[in-house]
């Protein structure tokens, strides 16, 4: 039998110091305690004037390259999930393959904003189990990546105070392939409910509108800033982050109990904890992503995944659970190795 | 294990507005006669109201599925490759899936320009053949007409690019031996600036100005080093074609069709002489669309499926080059 797929190693980076409330209070117009309170965000990360999401990950890149024991000549294909790319296109798959100096190696950005990560992890799996150019005889070492620079495109006005405080940037990045060492993935699923994608969305540019996709006066009116009915998405949002955790945990055919770990991410902490409590998941066993370092869609669940690979032992069961924009929902049961 | 997936179902959809050269020549410094010696491209076709990729992979994926005698609640999954989705974000995936009004399921944008098609096809493939899904829909979708500049400062790139969707369904092959042999994927990101669409850019700081709309050389319009994108495309179509047909033991005369991305009538004719193929076995339709850059191999198999080309028992390749660079191709024995 061969060695199982596995993500053999995973290494994050977030950029500069965090920032606290304090970077968005005057802007907003609200003091930073009031946004504490109203977003249960204590610190987030700023990238660098300059950098995209490839820049962020390939810090991760490169060490999770060496953790999983390869070099960029061993890769196969390079997994890129963000909604935030370096340019509109191409994608950030392109520039981070090029400066990792991977040759011609194949680079694919995916979109599935909260839930990348896991969209991605599904992907790179798949890749290395089909037979083809891509497996290598299942030799296959595919990166995979999730990177986010949020921060560049947030309303900085009082208009943007439900939302600018709670987007952040940051990047992870680990390898996919087969081995003995690395995390098991048990379970996995993931889905997306399009009726609700214009509740939490960045609608411009959009190539959609006749006659041209953007216009000065979108700019102007803030048509191009993230917006979000929170307020209607909370429930639905809690539901459904436990309800596909439900589900991954019974293929997996774990409890609840059995977690070290639950990780669970929204953009409201609050949300996320209330799915925790709907789930059964103990307080000191949830972690919430957007409480650390506020929600970098595609990376935070890997952010906070690497932090707990390295205190827990092999065998530890870890619980991976996201929801927003799309509106995309998902989970996935990990066993650390 | 699924051993081997096939295309069960075409499907293609552009809008109704055809846009000459000479339409385009009334609205820049340019003619018919430029546009057609350096590309091939006669008209193609522009949205006239608002329509998203999405809209126009609707009807292009409901023919795929009626084709393929599937409803869309037999699909398990949804791959949109576009460079020109309706909105920011979410991806044009989730709103495709809502207006086909799918169950909750897996759907995600593939972002990788004129290769996105074979991208999303290869991705398709691997989730079927490891079980993850029975039947996916692959949708490639653009409205470029909205993002390019129709003036002279814009011409070099605005005459090229035209709107449309081609959309496919991929199950399991039904005798387990006709279908997609193998996919191959590249992409060499030195070179994504000779070729790309700047701002939006979450790089910048802010990501997005009014001054991006505008001045000599705007960076909210798509940017191109033609000549470096045609010496590019002419070495790396035919080396992956070529892995392709030896990756299954093959050469360019077994060869029944080839499909080729539709970027530039020239370049197709340059990769023909290169493999030896006739210009008969090459299906090129960039006359009357432009390039549609994801949806132009999906356009293109439609229209050989329909035309007789395309025919049970022939081996056919799609190949594929473009923004990235990225390049890719897949071989089916039909």
């Amino acid at each position: 039998m061969p060695p199982e797929v596995r993500l053999l190693s995973l290494e994050t980076h977030l950029p500069g110091a965090p920032l606290g409330n304090e970077v968005w209070a005057e802007r907003l117009g609200v003091p930073a305690p009031a946004l504490l309170a109203s977003t249960g965000i204590r610190s987030r990360h700023h990238a660098a004037a300059g950098d995209g999401p490839s820049d962020l990950a390939r810090h991760a890149a490169e060490r999770a390259l060496l953790g999983a024991g390869a070099t960029v000549d061993d890769l196969s294909l390079i997994v890129f999930a963000t909604a935030t790319p370096d340019v509109t296109f191409p994608g950030a798959a392109c520039f981070l393959q090029d400066k990792l100096g991977a040759g011609t190696v194949g680079a694919v950005d995916i979109r599935a904003q909260s839930v990348g990560f896991l969209a991605g992890l599904e992907l790179a799996m798949a890749f290395v189990d089909v037979p083809g150019p891509t497996a290598r005889d299942g030799a296959a070492r595919i990166l995979l990546a999730a990177g986010e620079v949020l921060s560049s495109g947030l309303d900085e006005s009082p208009g943007g105070i439900d939302l600018t405080p709670r987007l952040a940037d940051g990047a992870a990045a680990g390898v996919v392939g087969r081995g003995d060492e690395g995390a098991r993935v048990a379970a996995l699923r993931w889905y997306t409910d399009g009726t609700l994608a214009d509740r939490f969305w960045c609608e411009f540019p959009a190539s959609r509108r006749y006659p041209l996709r953007i216009l000065e006066e979108d700019l102007k009116a803030g048509r191009h800033y993230p917006k979000a009915d929170l307020a209607a998405l909370a429930p639905i949002a809690r539901g459904r982050l436990a309800e596909v955790a439900r589900e991954v945990l019974a293929e997996a055919k774990w409890a609840v109990e059995s977690l070290e770990v639950g990780i669970v991410d929204y953009v409201d902490p609050e949300v996320a904890r209330g799915a925790a409590g709907d789930l059964g998941l103990a307080v000191g066993h949830t972690d919430v992503p957007t409480e650390h370092f506020g929600h970098v869609m595609a990376a935070g669940l890997p952010l906070r995944l690497a932090d707990h690979q390295t205190r827990l032992a092999p065998g530890a069961r870890v619980l991976l659970v996201a929801a927003g924009p799309g509106f995309c929902w998902g989970a996935a049961a990990l066993e650390l190795g | 294990m699924i051993q081997r997936t096939h295309i069960l179902g075409v499907g293609k959809a552009v809008p109704e507005r055809v846009v000459t050269n000479d339409d385009l020549s009334r609205r820049m410094d340019t003619s018919d006669q430029w546009i057609q010696q350096r590309t091939g491209i006669r008209e193609r076709h522009h949205i006239g109201s608002d329509c998203g990729a999405s809209d126009l992979g609707r009807q292009a994926a409901e023919e795929a599925l009626a084709e393929a005698g599937l409803g869309i609640a037999d699909i398990d999954a949804i791959i949109f490759a576009t460079l020109s989705p309706d909105i920011d974000w979410p991806a044009s995936a989730c709103l495709l899936a809502a207006k086909l009004g799918a169950r909750a399921m897996p759907a995600f944008d593939v972002r990788n320009q004129c290769s996105g098609f074979l991208y999303s096809l290869a991705s398709a493939d691997a989730l079927i053949r490891v079980g993850r899904a029975r039947h996916v829909l692959v949708v490639g979708g653009e409205i470029h007409s909205t993002g390019i500049d129709i003036t002279t400062r814009g011409r070099e790139v605005a005459v090229i690019f035209g709107d449309g969707a081609g959309a496919v369904v991929l199950g399991p092959s039904p005798d387990g031996q006709c279908g997609l042999l193998s996919c191959h994927l590249h992409a060499e990101g030195k070179y994504a600036e000779k070729l790309w669409l700047e701002a939006a850019s979450s790089r910048r700081r802010p990501r997005i100005t009014v001054g991006d709309l505008g001045g000599d050389d705007p960076a909210a319009y798509p940017r191109m080093s033609g000549r470096y994108v045609f010496k590019h495309a002419v070495t790396r179509f035919p080396e992956v074609i070529q892995e392709a047909l030896a990756a299954n033991g093959c050469t360019p005369p077994d060869l029944d069709v080839l499909i080729p991305h539709q970027a530039n009538l020239r370049i197709n004719q340059f990769v023909a002489a290169a493999l030896e193929i006739e210009e008969s076995k090459v299906v090129n339709n960039i006359d009357r669309y432009g390039n549609t850059t994801a949806a132009s191999i999906p356009i293109a198999l439609y229209e050989a499926r329909r035309d007789g080309r395309v025919k049970e028992g022939q081996l056919v390749c799609m190949a594929a080059f473009g923004a990235g660079f990225t390049w890719a191709a897949a071989l089916f024995r039909w």
